[in-house]
């Protein structure tokens, strides 16, 4: 199983094709806010989205887009808090924030906010 | 799609363009703008009004503008641009080849142009700014914070404000932000703040641009805005003060009290754009006409600057404000929609109030602009209740000169109006262009707003409605 801190720290990029994310770990996921939606609800029958979860990686589905590069300029980002697959969930240190960029070439790249970008928790 | 919208684009300015009245633009002796100037075939709308069926693309367009974001979205989000252009151009076909009246058409498209060209530069110039105050929460700091949006946002408009400043305001507030905080942002910052100069809010830009002199709204309605902005903030201080005590702010953080700016050549594209409202040929005399173009050297430099500052931007400070061409864009295919059909819902405003003009108050306009500034955009709206206060007096609000007369006659229509449209922006999500932005920031950065509905019984009624009642009271009950 892949973890969050290891994919930051080896620089891995996630990938996508039309409205599927491909995220390069696993995670427990708290929130996915993507322009004004505010996602919270993980269950199956999620209009917006839909998470896959596999042995290595996660897919996330933006089931309202055709094409998540469309919906998205090159400065606006997809936001996740998650959390590791083995850690306390009920510990809010343990909340992992995360920005998701559309790129070219159905490259995500994914990245800690700095001081500049805000995430509410 | 993108071809077919760039094609009904092309007709759309072309048919209005490519006229004979362009002709009359040529011969312009005085070499003032075309707004500015009366035509003898103009059509006497006191004698000949438009048809009345003519407003119908305008209240569709207004009702789907109102209606479309909050319920049938994801139909709005993709069909808006196709519905705004295919409305307009009803009313231009309907002007050009039924009503023969393509002047009142040009009149329209230079001011759509000026108004653009200011939004635009505004939205971009200010989009590369982002300010980091890195300061404890405190109700002080926030009243500050917002009074100091207030006044700005007469200088760089509401939305140029709103985009400076709401994300450092969310960033000071993250431990302890709540809706409330938002939503006095949108009632401070994105509205009632802007009522002093036609830069402040785009209802009083257009009035601007139809000839109310630029320190005509400072110099008449800042006391009001002083005592509503004083009473507003107050009743922010109460609740943040109140919020403050109950949660307080995590003593683990440490602040430096510093603001830190990024991008701050955008200050001085700001300080152009702002320099460059006033670079028409009827303020100062030097400033060339630029004859046949439907727009002068005010809206080249705006989109000049508009271009520069994007090109040259801090990547940091788009980035950090994740800057996107979206809410411009929305607003520039909304508006070209807007202004179009507005044309014949002015004439037919004035026509009628002109009718039975005695019967109509300060207190008419007051509540009349302000009711349907919340529902609807202020900006038309505004612009309504300016031609049927003008109306009242047998004045036509396309006549240059009859504009200019009807600031001098009686201010309290004037005052009653302005105030009314850009204070009542604020009631409601859709009563003016920033109040959506500021919403969709915040929800952006994870925070949850109250619904369409939730704003306005939770906030707007308990809280401005009693306000602006009061500044009613005060001010126009009983008077004009």
């Amino acid at each position: 199983m892949t973890k969050i801190k290891t994919a930051l720290e080896s620089k891995r990029n996630g990938i996508y094709y039309n409205n599927r994310i491909i995220l390069p770990f696993k995670c427990e996921f708290l929130k996915i806010i993507f322009e004004n939606k505010i996602i919270t609800d993980f269950s199956s029958g999620n209009p917006d989205v839909e998470i896959v979860e596999h042995e290595n990686f996660t897919d996330i589905y933006f089931k309202k887009y055709k094409d998540i590069q469309n919906e998205f300029s090159k400065y606006e980002s997809i936001k996740l808090i998650v959390c590791e697959k083995d850690a306390d969930i009920f510990d809010f240190n343990n909340h992992i924030k995360l920005l998701l960029y559309i790129e070219n070439e159905h490259i995500i790249k994914i990245e800690l906010p700095d001081e500049n970008q805000i995430i509410i928790d | 799609m993108k071809k077919i919208l760039i094609l009904i684009s092309v007709v759309f300015f072309t048919l209005i363009f490519i006229n004979p009245v362009n002709s009359y633009a040529l011969e312009n002796p005085e070499g003032k703008s075309t707004t500015q100037v009366t035509n003898a075939e103009e059509h006497n709308i006191f004698e000949t009004p438009p048809s009345p069926y003519m407003v119908i693309p305008f209240i569709i367009l207004l009702l789907m503008n109102s209606t479309g974001p909050l319920f049938y979205k994801h139909f709005w989000e993709h069909n808006y641009p196709k519905v705004s252009i295919s409305l307009g151009l009803v009313t231009v076909f309907y002007y050009l080849f039924i009503f023969d009246d393509p002047l009142s058409l040009l009149h329209t498209l230079e001011e759509y142009i000026s108004f653009i060209a200011l939004l635009t530069s505004l939205f971009v110039a200010s989009g590369g700014i982002l300010i980091r105050i890195d300061k404890k929460s405190t109700p002080v700091a926030n009243v500050v914070l917002l009074f100091v949006g207030a006044i700005i946002s007469n200088l760089i408009g509401t939305t140029g404000a709103s985009m400076l400043l709401i994300r450092p305001f969310i960033r000071m507030n993250r431990n302890r932000i709540k809706p409330y905080h938002i939503i006095f942002f949108i009632f401070i910052v994105s509205n009632i703040g802007g009522a002093l100069t036609p830069i402040g809010d785009p209802p009083l830009f257009l009035g601007f641009l139809k000839g109310i002199e630029f320190f005509w709204v400072i110099q008449h309605v800042w006391h009001i805005w002083l005592l509503t902005i004083v009473i507003v903030l107050s009743i922010f201080f109460v609740i943040d003060y109140l919020n403050y005590k109950k949660d307080g702010v995590s003593e683990k953080d440490d602040f430096t009290g510093k603001i830190q700016i990024k991008g701050k050549k955008n200050f001085i594209y700001l300080l152009i754009i702002i320099i460059s409202v006033f670079m028409d040929p009827a303020i100062i005399s030097w400033v060339p006409s630029l004859g046949v173009l439907p727009f002068g050297i005010r809206e080249i430099i705006m989109f000049s600057v508009a271009f520069i500052s994007y090109k040259r931007a801090d990547k940091e400070a788009l980035k950090g404000n994740e800057f996107d061409f979206e809410p411009i864009k929305e607003v520039a295919f909304l508006f070209v929609g807007i202004f179009a059909t507005m044309i014949p819902a002015l004439q037919l405003v004035a026509y009628e109030t002109h009718k039975y003009g005695s019967k109509l108050t300060a207190d008419i306009f007051y509540w009349g602009t302000g009711i349907l500034s919340s529902i609807l955009d202020n900006a038309p709206t505004y612009l309504n209740f300016l031609s049927a206060a003008m109306g009242k007096f047998g004045l036509n609000i396309e006549n240059y000169q009859h504009v200019k007369e009807f600031e001098l006659h009686d201010p309290i229509y004037l005052m009653a109006i302005s105030v009314g449209a850009v204070f009542f922006g604020a009631m409601t999500y859709i009563g003016n262009g920033p109040n959506f932005m500021v919403k969709s920031i915040s929800e952006s950065s994870g925070i949850k707003l109250p619904s369409f509905f939730g704003y306005v019984m939770k906030y707007s009624v308990p809280i401005l409605l009693p306000v602006f009642t009061l500044v009613w009271y005060l001010f126009f009950y009983g008077r004009g």
